[in-house]
């Protein structure tokens, strides 16, 4: 394995942007084709579906504000669909920014921070960050969103003007470039904590989101965190 | 139905995110890396996120619904076979998968 420690700014760059380019800019590109399809369906412009992906910056919400608003729901009640198909991110920031303390700190570079986090770039940092040296992590990271931010608004672009007509093969095939490049980025966390609640936590959100659906992301990540952690704790201790 | 009211349901609806995310970001300001409760809530988010992704797998939307389980099961299984054997190249392993999928399906 080769385990370089990237410490050099414009290295640094050009792996985020390679990093960006590669699958998780596909899988940006053709999920944001759908949502700018839809959206224009929804009757929005194409400045406002644009605004929609960058403002929103989540899939799952930007969808449940759509369906919401076009099944007639109302702008308050699309709003809070929006918002709770997105909580995740309260989540997702709060284990994600100390990791960029090396980094820039002032108000306005962490509110950027936090605006620019997507799911696929807390994966990749995961994965990435033991390659890059502290100080350039948050470099690293920003690099990256920007880029995967690219390809969204180029998807979002191509799907309101009706890109999105692929065979319907091809279609599948990329839509599940995403489930597997995540399961396969994720195959190569080292860190043992990080592994078992991976584990657990796959498990436990088939089980749960079978059992109890609405509640199956929060219970998965409370309880098989809290059981991760206190394995590895218990197993440090010895 | 007006343009101004979709604008304010696009700006909405990125300001409750916004509220998420500064929430978050307010709150891991006065967390310590190396402390107990910091490795807590990263296991949290390890097994939620991992938890997204077996439902993604196992139980998706959309499309991918329409393809049988065993088929969807089976290209993660070659992705992860091939991930391994190509010396743990992701780029080989999601080629194999979605190149399995697609064969299966077509």
């Amino acid at each position: 394995m080769t385990t370089h420690l990237l410490v050099q700014y414009r290295h640094v760059c050009v792996r985020a942007v390679l990093d960006g380019a590669g699958f998780p800019g596909l899988i940006l590109l053709t999920t944001m084709m759908g949502f700018g399809a839809l959206a224009g369906l929804a009757g929005f412009s194409l400045p406002m579906s644009i605004a929609a992906t960058v403002l929103i910056w989540g899939l799952p919400g930007q969808l449940a504000m759509l369906e919401l608003w076009v099944g007639g729901a109302g702008l308050m009640a699309s709003v809070v669909a929006c918002s709770l198909a997105n909580a995740r991110f309260l989540l997702l920031t709060v284990s994600f920014l100390p990791l960029l303390r090396a980094g820039p700190q002032g108000k306005i570079a962490l509110i950027g921070f936090a605006q620019l986090l997507s799911l696929n770039s807390w994966t990749m940092c995961q994965r990435r960050f033991p390659d890059v040296a502290e100080s350039l992590r948050w470099l690293y990271f920003v690099c990256f969103a920007l880029t995967i931010i690219l390809f969204a608004i180029v998807g979002t672009v191509a799907g309101f003007y009706g890109a999105s007509q692929l065979p319907g093969v091809v279609t599948i095939g990329l839509l599940f470039l995403n489930p597997l490049f995540f399961a396969l980025v994720f195959a190569g966390v080292r860190q043992r904590y990080a592994v078992f609640a991976l584990i657990i936590g796959a498990v436990l959100g088939a089980i749960t989101y079978f059992l109890i659906p609405d509640w199956s992301l929060i219970l998965t990540g409370l309880v098989g965190g809290s059981i991760a952690f206190w394995i590895t704790e218990k197993r440090t201790d010895d | 139905m007006t343009d101004v009211t979709l604008w304010y349901l696009v700006i909405g609806s990125g300001l409750a995110t916004m509220a998420w995310r500064y929430s978050g970001a307010l709150f891991a300001a006065s967390i310590n890396v190396d402390t107990p409760f910091y490795r807590w809530i990263s296991c949290v988010s390890y097994a939620m996120v991992a938890g997204l992704v077996a439902r993604m797998i196992l139980m998706p939307n959309g499309e991918l619904a329409g393809v049988p389980l065993w088929i969807r099961l089976l290209a993660t299984a070659a992705a992860f076979l091939i991930y391994a054997l190509a010396g743990q190249r992701v780029f080989a392993g999601v080629l194999a998968g979605v190149t399995t999928l697609i064969i299966a399906i077509a």
